[in-house]
């Protein structure tokens, strides 16, 4: 008797089985479903109103050989390893093409992964070509602002006085250049952003303004513009008349137009915390207001129109200082940034200064 | 008899089964099955990944996809819930062996070198109409311009390129059991101020003497603690922050201030920094002893279990709660010290802003995808305003897109758009050693013979060389995007002037060429900053 039994139980089992592997085929399994994928499919921008259907997909149809345009569309994504291969395999004809293909090699050997001292060594050879053969049309020029740049970020230690040298060659040979005034706006960071003696940025800093007449493009100039703004706005304890001049750099700046949002907002809260520190009030009221306008959600509305309120306040004669006041500077003697701490409840930020 | 039927029962089924098989895969997936379009549309299945385990959303992804298919019969979108604990294995396995999900909740594991390798650029996106916000006030904007943060929370400022399009908003409120408050208190008022939330605190332990319960007053664990606590600690250092920012920047970075330490502008015995510790331990005194050894959902349970009054935690587990707790739930937002204050009044600005906070859950478009053009096109479904509001009403999360109308629910979370700046912590976000000897000796903070003072002697000797540390592996990272810059300017140049006529690629060299000098200052500020410290330290 017992022995039928357990035979029942393991014929059950097995029919059971069985049931469990025939609904797990009939219900439709993303595995399944992923093996019908084969033929890809393409949808043209659908009409939120009514319902309406992808239309047939065409899977992209890559050329036989890579263009040069592809090893540049990868390049500005990113995939340098990829734009290298397409760049050492396209098509291109001798003379420009030829030499475009060898600054986009060159271009991306430089950040090919792994990075190696070879790809570096291969992408120097190539610019020199460039830059020193002939022509010396946009390739070569930007051939040398690439020297130039490997100069200053790949070489260790870098060899700044080399880029520097490149940088005023290149403004000085090829104004209106993208590369050769993009080189300037970087020559401003380069030449200013280093450990070095007050004395010496002082001297950087005139040298740099002299080079503003030289820029033709509204890229150049803004670039330039924004840099020697926010580098007088960050040594801006060294020199008297460091934070005028940052005004007058960011509003030229801002006259060229700037593009990018948050440097715009920076910008513009800058010169009107410059301008209110200088005394320019309507001004520091421009900006304040053209910021709380444009910039809604951002999180330093709320600070900045507090602020401006306090612009528009009537002035309130100076209360006598009291040391416990919740907004008496801790850090004495900072008279800009006594205005930075500046709040309603404290008085204006005039009466502050 | 009956073996005989069952054994030929049993065959039967197998050889059906096999013949099934068989037939399935020659003949593929029907069109019937994938829900073919009746024009005859051919099948096609999308997948997109995440991690939000959390209740809700979930089963706001089921409708949108349930949505899209409607709209279109043939696709299939299939909603993917990955864990937490191992998306970021999951994800690189997939992406490496190119099995990717078309579309990838952008986040965990995804390093921006991940990003630019398997993802694809969403500028075109960014900068387009999304016809599925036609008919509504959105029809013809821009996408990006359709979501509160600009798609800031899609945009990858390293790589100078869209690769997300982001679905929700996040804040971080105290969540309340009000009927426990009304116990405790006889009322279920909500404390607006800090002191009115110690006042509550310390009702809570009378109320345990009195009745020998042992109600925590905020259930605490090494995830929710210090959401509160670096909260209110920068409100201790919003004053400092403000007269420590140079002229100009009123909301100066990391950097800036690592610079201003090292320069001994400030230090761990500034005032405003000992009051912030102070009032972590303070507020620490309220949660379970030990808390910091606890995980998530220790904190979780013990709320929910109505052992704890209150738990501070973010909006994403606002629906997993309501629907765990057995009480009703109350959420206010996070009470900061008032000005008034005698002991944390003096270096406060008040509630913290949170109007600069951008938006989540972001989700990018894999290189792999077989479907690219579908799948960018479930992407602006799901970024559409009527979708995105779908999202926020069944999820119970805050929307992405601007103008919408949130569930009662919500509207606690929407963010504070008129609360001060925040001042910073000394675990500065992304400095990972300064983070790790923070962390390690936090103990001392809460033990009850530790405090501020013992705590600041543990980290202060490896403080200043954690931050060096820091701001050394910042330094190299930076250089790598400066150095990414180069090839990417030369290929943004080429194309500019490929199409010369064309606003879009003009546009995107100009934005590079900003954007990147931003980088390069940052860097050449951080070298700057070595350079001078390694004069200074030993």
């Amino acid at each position: 008797m017992q022995k039928p039994e357990r035979f029942l139980k393991k014929q059950q089992a097995i029919v059971g089985i069985s049931f469990a592997l025939l609904g797990a085929i009939l219900i439709p399994s993303t595995g399944v479903a992923a093996s019908a994928e084969a033929s890809s499919q393409k949808s043209t921008p659908p009409d939120a109103t009514k319902a309406t259907t992808p239309a047939k997909a065409v899977k992209p149809t890559k050329p036989t050989k890579p263009t040069l345009e592809n090893g540049w569309e990868d390049a500005s994504s990113l995939l340098f390893n990829g734009a290298r291969d397409v760049f050492t395999k396209a098509d291109a004809q001798p003379g420009n093409e030829e030499r475009e293909r060898s600054l986009g090699l060159a271009v991306t050997l430089l950040n090919v992964q792994p990075r190696l001292q070879s790809n570096l060594d291969r992408a120097r050879e190539r610019f020199e070509a460039l830059a020193n053969g002939t022509p010396k049309d946009d390739l070569a020029v930007a051939a040398k602002y690439f020297l130039a740049r490997m100069d200053a970020f790949y070489e260790m230690p870098p060899r700044l006085e080399n880029a520097r040298k490149l940088y005023h060659e290149l403004i000085a040979e090829h104004a209106g250049n993208l590369y050769a005034e993009y080189g300037i706006t970087q020559l401003v960071l380069m030449d200013l952003y280093d450990d070095i003696p007050t004395e010496e940025r002082a001297r950087r800093f005139s040298a740099l303004e002299e080079l503003a007449p030289r820029l033709t493009t509204q890229a150049g100039r803004r670039g330039y513009h924004i840099n020697m703004g926010n580098a007088y706005l960050t040594f801006g304890k060294e020199g008297e008349d460091f934070h005028a001049r940052a005004i007058r750099h960011l509003v030229a700046a801002e006259a060229e137009g700037i593009t990018r949002w948050q440097v715009e907002a920076a910008s513009w809260i800058a010169i009107g915390e410059l301008a209110q520190a200088q005394g320019q009030t309507d001004l520091a009221k421009t900006y304040y207001g053209k910021f709380l306008e444009k910039y809604k959600r951002d999180n330093r509305h709320y600070t900045i129109e507090q602020r401006l309120k306090a612009l528009e306040a009537p002035a309130v004669p100076a209360a006598p200082e009291d040391p416990n006041s919740p907004n008496a500077p801790e850090t004495p003697g900072n008279a800009e940034n006594a205005t930075a701490t500046a709040t309603p409840e404290a008085g204006t930020p005039e009466s502050s200064l | 008899m009956r073996e005989k039927i069952f054994n030929t029962l049993g065959l039967g089924l197998l050889a059906l089964c096999f013949i099934v098989s068989v037939a399935r895969i020659l003949l593929g997936n029907s069109p019937k099955e994938q829900g073919a379009a009746k024009d005859g549309a051919e099948p096609v299945t999308i997948r997109f990944a995440h991690w939000q385990l959390e209740n809700g959303p979930r089963d706001a992804f089921d409708r949108i996809a349930e949505e899209y298919t409607k709209l279109h019969p043939n696709v299939r979108v299939i909603p993917m819930a990955i864990p937490e604990r191992i998306y970021t294995n999951w994800l690189v396995t997939q992406l490496v062996g190119e099995t990717a999900p078309d579309l990838i909740e952008i986040g965990m594991g995804a390093t921006e070198e991940r990003v630019a390798r398997f993802f694809t650029p969403l500028a075109d996106l960014a900068s387009s109409p999304n016809p599925y916000n036609r008919g509504t006030d959105l029809e013809g904007v821009p996408l990006r311009d359709t979501f509160f943060d600009g798609m800031e929370g899609g945009y990858q400022a390293n790589l100078f390129q869209y690769y997300g399009v982001p679905i929700s908003g996040f804040t971080v409120r105290m969540f309340y059991n009000l009927d426990l408050l009304k116990t405790v208190t006889g009322s279920e008022k909500l404390p607006a101020t800090y002191e009115e939330l110690v006042a509550l605190c310390r009702k809570v332990e009378e109320y345990n003497a009195r009745n020998h319960r042992s109600i925590t007053p905020i259930a605490g664990s090494k995830y929710n603690g210090p959401i509160l606590m670096t909260r209110l600690f920068s409100s201790q250092t919003q004053t400092l922050s403000e007269e420590l920012s140079p002229l100009g920047k009123v909301d100066a970075d990391a950097v800036q201030r690592i610079n201003d330490y090292m320069e001994g502008k400030w230090s761990l015995d500034s005032e405003a920094v000992r009051s912030g510790f102070d009032l972590m331990r303070e507020v620490g005194q309220f949660m379970q002893p030990g808390f910091f050894q606890l995980q998530r959902d220790d904190a979780t349970l013990l709320f929910v279990q109505k052992r704890a009054l209150m738990i501070c935690t973010g909006s994403w587990d606002a629906t997993s709660i309501r629907q765990q707790a057995a009480f009703r739930v109350g959420v206010g937002q996070i009470p900061f010290p008032a000005k008034s204050n005698p002991q944390f009044g003096k270096y406060t600005r008040g509630a913290l802003s949170e109007a600069g906070a951008n938006a989540g859950l972001s989700f990018g478009l894999t290189r792999h995808s077989k479907h690219p053009e579908i799948a960018r096109d479930f992407l602006l479904f799901l970024a559409s305003r009527p979708i995105n509001e779908l999202w926020s009403k069944t999820s119970g999360w805050l929307p992405a897109v601007v103008g919408i109308n949130v569930n009662p629910d919500v509207d606690p979370f929407l963010p504070i758009t008129d609360g001060a700046l925040p001042g910073f912590v000394p675990n500065f976000p992304g400095m990972a050693d300064a983070e790790r000897i923070y962390t390690n000796s936090m103990h001392r903070l809460f033990d009850p013979f530790g405090g501020t003072e013992a705590f600041v002697e543990l980290i202060k000797p490896n403080y200043g060389k954690a931050l060096l540390s820091d701001i050394e592996r910042q330094r190299r990272t930076v250089l790598d995007t400066v150095q990414r810059s180069d090839t990417q300017l030369a290929a943004l140049a080429a194309l500019a002037a490929r199409h010369p006529g064309e606003v879009e690629y003009q546009q995107r060299l100009e934005d590079f060429m900003q954007s990147a000098a931003v980088n390069e200052q940052k860097y050449l500020q951080i070298r700057m900053l070595i350079k001078k410290t390694s004069k200074t330290l030993p």
